[in-house]
């Protein structure tokens, strides 16, 4: 079949050419300031290989090619459901993927487009990525010179570091330390010693649930993150004495590292599958990326950290085929491995670890839009006025919150950062250690293995291209008219329409001799880079023997996501919580596949209804102001005792189970709920009212976000802090997504949480605990 | 007498120049509009002869340069023999690790105006006394 054929081919392509120009209105802007520069119409053409071509490099190269100073929005030439050409916004790595995905062929089309310079800037010199020009390639020869060199600039700077130490007055730091204090968490990070409190004499944890309440209000001290952290994953089945994990560890770790073998002594033999060809280079891909800033990850390609990350994620992938890699794992295991800082372990906890968030790198792409289509509600429940923002802009598809739903919002925080952050977020979770031993495969790989391949390797679409079309239709324009269309689009594998793209692609003229290969030294670098940890780290893949694969496979997982469309009534039986939250997340999605959106089409109008009542009711002062009123009451925090009192009555009212597992400070530190308390007697009577009406509304914590409420309250609070520079600056969709780009890694870890436990707080006092006892 | 006063004004320091206040409200200003990039004022040391002045004190510098990255870039813009030495200072006494991204070297060694003041000089000075007229004159005005 030419169709397979042609996917196939996509995997092994080196180089994808790329065809690209100003787009006309800027350029007449631009020719305004500059009238003596003529308008340059042309294209640009060269070519970029997809294996190692990110979006930071492209945007490299594009600021290069037409020297570009500002800032600049990329779009690409697609096809929309209806076969229309239309130009889609490139924003990201995972738009990037799509990109090359599905409208490479014959090339990617590209059209740029330049932000005004901004005029504020007069006064700055500002340094482009242009002004960076990279040192000449550094040859193997050089190699060695330079390993001297770096060892020297190591030594030199571990010395200068010390004399900073000396010379830096302690008047600064602690000018530093102050604008973090005020948001630090209300409890220290856990300590040895408090550790030791929640273990009984042989070593076993006897107090699970009190051990994630202390983690979700205060994080744990970096030294103990090793140990803590395997709990707090569900590592370790119920029970374990010290002696008994140890084992346990041991074998897991053994068998781990059977696991490794199996596939690198295969490789090593020369045999090499199409599907190992291809997880290798995606892993490669990503590794080589991911978090190199770290002291951990730093230096040359060989680093062997980066080794180790490469062989894990090659070992989960290839034993997981449901799930296989996804763009983005690299960023979840990272710091397992830095923070076990051994290989097989940082693997065990990745498995404890995708356990939960499995389904959100399956193809189907359908934990995600739930997720999405859940922070859509908070939004709308928490500033309705924001929302009915970046709904007139198009921009509530939230489609660039993506990278933060995907993975847990690791990359919003500076690497340290995220480390709080993910087990303050992890303990915000119930228990739910593995039953018996926590499995390291899916299905064991071999030789001989004959599983279906991973439906990843054969499809032109990947997750995020699901979910965006499926967010798309589901946003403001479709919701309009109230009938969202969408299970079509979610589940129907869209027949592909090879015949029409073929045929449009003979009108463009193939004009394969202007391109040039990209001799960038960007890219030359990434290039030799990627070779470099073939040649280190895969050893010699050369001998590769192309595997025979059917095509059925595909249509095979097609029809079984066909089947699983209809039944509503076993998500309703299965909502009782009967197994552990993980398992009860995964039935969920099994059953949800096909009406989850349909779902969310109504549950919206719902809440637009809600939000109107609201108004009219006149307690009008919405989530936004309780919000507000909230910040400034943990000011007040200090000198309340009266409170105290009503809080215990508050307290004895309420069964001890009412969060259901999810930590909550408030069953801990009488002063937070008793602030708390107060800000309900501050607000008017309607907001509970309101809040009770509304709790009907947003999915109870077992269902929220894929019963993992907390990150999604991240997520709210992530928007919640930007809303009124992208509300004042009138931001557009690209503005607003380039915006929340700059963000990446500049989020301040402490205000964030602390911004969320008082909303999480008020969330999980909504009173779930009735529907609880009916669940129960 | 009005000799030293002519020639101090023309020399006078991006701090001398400007407010305290003048200089916060540009590092917010600017902060916000591009939160991927450090506000930095980089200028040639007071006694600096060798070396060439800038034409420009305020940089805006990508976050994810380092710093090793930003020292090339001005040797560039100052148009240095390869064989010229070259130092950048962090607040007039501090040298920091060439592998450090300008993100952390602005975390840990930013004004309190919010700039990240940086010299060039061509020789190591190290812990200069550190007599800042500018901090008199902002506690003055």
């Amino acid at each position: 079949m030419t169709t397979s054929a042609g996917i196939l081919a996509f995997h092994t392509r080196e180089a994808v050419k790329v065809k690209a120009r100003v787009s006309a209105a800027t350029l007449h802007r631009r020719s305004q300031l500059a009238p003596s520069d003529p308008p340059p119409a042309e294209w640009r053409r060269f070519s970029v290989d997809p294996q190692i071509t990110t979006f930071e490099v492209l945007q490299n190269l594009l600021a290069k090619a037409f020297d570009i100073k500002g800032d600049f929005t990329i779009h690409y030439l697609a096809k929309d459901d209806e076969g229309k050409e239309t130009y889609l916004g490139l924003l990201s790595d995972w738009d990037l993927d799509a990109a090359f995905l599905s409208s490479s062929m014959p090339c990617l089309n590209l059209l740029i487009d330049l932000k005004p310079f901004d005029e504020g800037l007069e006064g700055w010199d500002v340094i482009t990525p242009a002004d960076l020009v990279k040192p000449p390639l550094v040859s193997h020869v050089r190699n060695n010179a330079q390993q001297t060199g770096n060892f020297l600039m190591q030594q030199m700077e571990r010395t200068l570091k010390s004399f900073s130490k000396v010379l830096r007055g302690p008047e600064l730091s602690g000018y530093l330390n102050g604008v973090t204090e005020r948001y630090r968490a209300s409890k220290p990070p856990m300590s040895r010693r408090e550790w030791q409190n929640f273990l009984d004499c042989e070593g076993r944890l006897i107090q699970p649930q009190e051990l994630r309440r202390s983690v979700f209000r205060g994080g744990i001290e970096p030294s103990l993150r090793n140990i803590v952290w395997k709990h707090v994953l569900n590592v370790y089945p119920d029970d374990y004495t010290k002696d008994q994990r140890i084992q346990y560890l041991k074998r897991q770790s053994n068998e781990y590292y059977k696991l490794k073998a199996t596939w690198t002594d295969m490789q090593k033999q020369g045999i090499v599958t199409e599907e190992m060809q291809y997880i290798m280079n995606m892993v490669s891909k990503d590794v080589l990326r991911t978090d190199r800033t770290h002291r951990f990850y730093a230096g040359s390609d060989d680093n062997k950290n980066v080794a180790k990350l490469y062989y894990i994620l090659t070992t989960f992938a290839l034993n997981h085929p449901s799930v296989s890699y996804c763009q983005g794992m690299s960023d979840l295991a990272s710091p397992m491995l830095v923070t076990m800082n051994d290989e097989a372990q940082a693997y065990i906890c990745f498995v404890a670890l995708m356990q939960r968030l499995k389904p959100n790198f399956n193809i189907n792409g359908l934990a995600i839009t739930e997720k999405f289509a859940h922070l859509s509600l908070l939004l709308q429940h928490y500033d309705p006025e924001f929302f009915e923002y970046l709904k007139m802009n198009g921009a509530d598809d939230l489609l660039y919150c993506y990278r933060w739903l995907l993975l847990e919002l690791k990359r919003e925080f500076s690497f340290d950062d995220a480390l709080c952050m993910l087990e303050v977020l992890w303990s915000s979770l119930p228990p739910s250690p593995p039953e018996k031993e926590l499995p390291l495969y899916e299905i064991r790989f071999g030789k001989d293995s004959a599983h279906p391949q991973s439906p990843r390797v054969l499809t032109r679409e990947n997750p995020y291209t699901k979910v965006r079309r499926i967010r798309k239709q589901s946003s403001s324009s479709s919701l309009l008219c109230g009938t969202p269309k969408v299970h079509n689009g979610v589940i129907v594998n869209e027949p592909d329409n090879d015949e029409s793209r073929r045929s449009s692609l003979n009108e463009i003229t193939d004009d394969s001799q202007d391109y040039n290969p990209i001799s960038d030294s960007i890219a030359h670098e990434l290039r030799m880079d990627l070779e470099n940890l073939n040649k280190t780290v895969l050893g010699n893949t050369k001998d590769a023997t192309p595997q025979q694969f059917t095509f059925d496979n595909i249509i095979e997982e097609g029809n079984t996501l066909l089947e699983n469309d209809g039944p509503w009534k076993q998500r309703k039986t299965c909502q009782g919580f009967c197994g552990t939250p993980d398992e009860q997340c995964e039935l969920d999605f099994d059953s949800v596949e096909g009406e989850t959106t349909q779902n969310h089409g109504s549950r919206r109008n719902l809440s637009c209804q809600s939000s109107l009542d609201r108004r009219r009711s006149g307690s009008s002062t919405s989530a936004s102001t309780s919000a507000s009123s909230h910040s400034d009451l943990v000011q007040e925090k200090a000198d309340d005792s009266d409170y105290e009192d009503d809080h215990h009555a508050y307290r004895s009212k309420a069964p001890p189970t009412r969060s259901e597992g999810y930590c909550s400070e408030a069953t801990l530190s009488s002063k937070e709920v008793s602030c708390q308390e107060d800000s309900r007697s501050v607000l008017d009577s309607g907001v509970l009212d309101f809040s009770r009406k509304s709790r009907s509304l947003l999915p109870p914590p077992g269902q929220l976000g894929g019963s993992n409420p907390f990150m999604m309250f991240l997520c709210l609070t992530l928007l919640l802090q930007h809303r009124d520079v992208i509300i004042r600056k009138r931001m557009d969709y690209n503005e607003l997504a380039m915006h929340f780009d700059k963000m990446v890694r500049k989020h301040n870890v402490h205000k964030v949480l602390h911004e969320t436990r008082i909303r999480f707080e008020e969330y999980l006092r909504l009173g779930w605990e009735a529907s609880w006892e009916e669940l129960v | 007498m009005v000799d030293a006063l002519s020639k101090d004004l023309m020399e006078r320091s991006f701090k001398e120049r400007r407010s305290f206040a003048q200089r916060q409200r540009d590092v917010e200003d600017i902060i916000e509009r591009h939160p991927d990039k450090v506000p930095c004022v980089i200028e040639r040391y007071r006694n600096e002869k060798s070396l060439p002045p800038l034409d420009r004190s305020k940089f805006l510098v990508p976050d994810y340069l380092t710093f090793g990255e930003l020292g090339r870039i001005i040797r560039k813009r100052l148009e240095l023999h390869p064989h010229q030495t070259f130092f950048l200072l962090i607040n007039q006494r501090n040298m920091a690790a060439v592998s450090k991204t300008m993100a952390e070297v602005y975390a840990s060694e930013k004004d309190e105006d919010g700039y990240l003041y940086i010299v060039y000089a061509s020789q190591e000075v190290f812990g200069s006394d550190r007599l800042e007229s500018a901090e008199a004159e902002d506690g003055a005005a």
